[in-house]
């Protein structure tokens, strides 16, 4: 019996009935079925920022998600998180160190508030590490290929695994 | 054509006639792309 | 000095500063946190007009107008190549090269060519010659910006330019305020208003176009003509070929205009600014250029020809409209100049001080750098634009040739050629730069016939195809980057269906889960 591991998900919008659906819906698609269930994993910070504005300073609070396999930043809306139990051998190894991920972070956030308000200016950026997140990709393998389907957007990615 | 000779013409009428052709070729081969989902992602 | 106008001027900056403070205080800030997050984007028809105003810069009020005064509908020729440049732009890098710089972790367009192209030689080499260059273009906005302050208000030239140069520091600075959607779309709208206004109002006062062209035909026939004035450039096709080259893909070579693509959030977005651009610039493209032409009968003994729209504004439009017109040029040129800047500012403290001098960089002495940058070629363009101003066509036609000469192989080849690799590229960047740079300060443009973007094109592919196939053994592309195009062009056993199905935002995760399946099967 595989090891089982208890881990946050981003909340699922999207079930298996549904992925199913969006794929079968593909012209041409035939035979569609949930190959399984993978989990990608995600360091999460949430950063308090002081933005410096003509009228004085403008605090908010910024989260921003780093991708646990290649260490990519993004910023992030809101979104609920639930937990679940899962197979060990369904999550992604995270790659990325947590001090790597958060210097990741401020440089994200620092960057995405310049280029979106679009000044040259030191942001007040004080980033916090929050508890690790995934997210679930339906896989789903259909007559000729392999396709996953973010289970909190819905949307398609084709694989090009020669995983048979 | 106003006043413009044949080839200026064709300069000033040509190139954008041109450039609307592309472009609705452009729209109809990319016509399947997906469209913006409502919950987007959380990538920028 | 005319007291109405600036007293519009004014009261512009009044309501773009109050809209901009309305939208800071507005409730928690949702709207501002929203924006900076992209979470809820604003409208495609915002997003376009904002790209597209973004364009309307001191070229297109003086660089334009200037050459269409002087050379009449030769002029047309560089509009001809801009009305595509958008959807040209779009269709053929956009998609690819968000997915391309989303795989590598980019965050300018110089680190996602050392990325594609690993080596550091690569961003220096690109980093110095984008700053370089940008800087010349931001010369150019300061001096749209202190002679369009000048002649409309009648401050003194010097008093003006310093106005100018202050007010795009602050939006540099301080920019936070203004750059909310919501002010950038206001001045589009009335920047859009303004120019048809002009138009109009110049062809009114000329009885129509036909009767307009007839009376140019009477001044001097060859005006008329696709070969400029005195048909001075007749013939020539390779000039010909410059001017359709600069603004259709010379754009694929500016980094500002590469950044755009990075920052898109979706494969529909593209499409549809795609055709907004292209709409877009079917009405503001040609529109400088022609206003510039009617000069010709509006006001035939201007002594600086690049100042014919602003001239015709303030001859023809009431004194308030004249303002407030002039106010939204100005903020676009503004505007044109803050972005130019931050790109320069980020390139130089990214690119090349933490890459290189000190990797270990806060935030704090990052924005150091930037700025100390900045005001460096705000001191510099200052005393240029003071000192001996050149045209402002001249500077962004040189600009645009080097630029787009160096970068257009290496931005459409590192999403089109898997076979593109370092050696190439770096040779290709140099090459380009080199040949249209001494093309035109060596003066063979008048021997050869020659434009120094067409040559510079040419001689920047050429390069990076011979260089890159002569070196594929000894520098080939790196595997990850391989993987990377394989994902984000989508070649291989994926059946058709799919690709049009894909999304932008998954790519990395799809790569990753890809690499694990794989490694799961191999397991057993």
């Amino acid at each position: 019996m595989a090891n089982q591991s208890k881990l946050s998900v981003i909340q699922q919008q999207v079930d298996a009935a549904t992925a199913l659906h969006k794929i079968d819906g593909l012209a041409g698609v035939k035979a569609a079925r949930i190959e399984r269930k993978m989990y990608y994993p995600y360091y999460r910070f949430t950063a308090n920022c002081v933005v410096p504005t003509l009228f004085g300073k403008k605090a908010m609070v910024v989260n921003c998600l780093v991708d646990g396999v290649n260490g990519l930043g993004a910023t992030a809306g809101a979104y609920s998180s639930e937990t679940v139990t899962a197979p060990t051998d369904a999550l992604l190894q995270f790659a990325v160190s947590m001090q790597e991920a958060q210097r990741t972070a401020r440089r994200t956030i620092s960057h995405q508030l310049g280029r979106k308000l679009r000044m040259i200016a030191s942001f007040e950026v004080d980033v916090e590490p929050q508890c690790t997140v995934y997210k679930g990709f339906w896989i789903i393998r259909t007559h000729d290929t392999l396709v996953m389907v973010d289970s909190s957007s819905g949307c398609i990615h084709p694989l090009s695994s020669r995983a048979a | 054509m106003f006043g413009l000779p044949i080839a200026t013409a064709l300069l000033v009428f040509g190139f954008p006639v041109f450039w609307i052709l592309y472009t609705i070729v452009f729209l109809i081969v990319t016509r399947d792309w997906v469209k913006d989902s409502a919950a987007a992602d959380d990538a920028q | 000095m005319s007291y109405t106008v600036i007293f519009f001027l004014v009261l512009y900056y009044v309501v773009v500063i109050g809209i901009g403070y309305w939208a800071l205080r507005r409730g928690s800030g949702d709207s501002l946190e929203d924006y900076l997050l992209g979470g809820r984007q604003v409208g495609p028809l915002t997003t376009a007009l904002t790209l597209q105003s973004t364009s309307m810069s001191g070229y297109m009020f003086l660089g334009a107008g200037g050459l269409g005064y002087l050379q009449g509908y030769w002029a047309l020729w560089f509009a001809a190549g801009d009305i595509g440049g958008g959807v040209l732009n779009m269709s053929i890098i956009g998609r690819r090269m968000r997915k391309m710089s989303q795989m590598m972790g980019a965050l300018t367009s110089i680190e996602y060519l050392e990325k594609r192209y690993p080596s550091p030689a690569v961003r220096l080499v690109a980093g110095l010659l984008t700053v370089f260059l940008l800087g010349f273009y931001v010369v150019a906005q300061l001096i749209a910006g202190g002679k369009g302050m000048a002649l409309v208000t009648g401050i003194p030239y010097p008093a003006a330019l310093a106005i100018a140069v202050g007010i795009i520091l602050i939006y540099t600075f301080m920019g936070g305020y203004l750059a909310v959607a919501y002010t950038d779309f206001f001045q589009s709208l009335i920047m859009l208003v303004g120019v048809m206004w002009i138009m109009i109002a110049s062809l009114t006062e000329l009885g129509g176009l036909t009767a307009a062209n007839n009376a140019i035909g009477e001044i001097d026939p060859t005006l008329l003509s696709v070969w400029g004035r005195g048909l001075g450039f007749e013939g020539q096709w390779g000039v010909v070929a410059g001017a359709l080259l600069i603004f259709s893909v010379g754009y694929m070579g500016w980094p500002h205009v590469v950044t755009r693509h990075m920052a898109m959030s979706q494969p529909a977005t593209a499409r549809k600014a795609g055709v907004w651009a292209t709409v877009w610039n079917l009405f503001f493209v040609p529109a400088p250029y022609l206003v510039g032409i009617l000069a010709i009968l509006i006001l035939p003994n201007l002594d600086d020809p690049e100042m014919a729209i602003f001239q015709v504004a303030d001859k023809l439009l009431p004194a308030a409209v004249t303002g407030l017109v002039m106010a939204a040029i100005m903020a676009a040129i503004m505007s044109t100049a803050d972005s130019l800047l931050l790109q320069t500012g980020s390139i130089a403290s990214r690119d090349l001080y933490e890459r290189f001098i000190n990797p270990n960089a806060s935030e704090k002495q990052m924005v150091f750098v930037s700025r100390g940058l900045v005001l460096a070629i705000a001191v510099i363009g200052y005393a240029v634009a003071l000192v001996e101003p050149p045209s402002v066509f001249s500077i962004v036609i040189f600009a645009t040739s080097v630029l787009g000469s160096a970068f257009l192989p290496a931005y459409v080849c590192a999403v089109w050629w898997s076979k593109a690799n370092t050696p190439g590229a770096l040779a290709s960047i140099v090459v380009g730069a080199s040949v249209a740079f001494i093309w035109q300060y060596a003066g063979l443009v008048d021997s050869t016939q020659l434009h120094p973007m067409l040559t510079g094109v040419v001689s920047s592919s050429v390069t990076m195809f011979v260089v890159s196939l002569a070196t594929q053994k000894i520098s080939p592309v790196p595997e990850y980057v391989l993987d990377a195009m394989q994902v984000t062009t989508t070649v291989g056993p994926i059946p058709g269906r799919f690709l049009t199905a894909t999304e932008f935002g998954l790519t990395q995760e799809a790569a990753a889960i890809d690499k694990a399946l794989d490694g799961d099967a191999s397991d057993g």
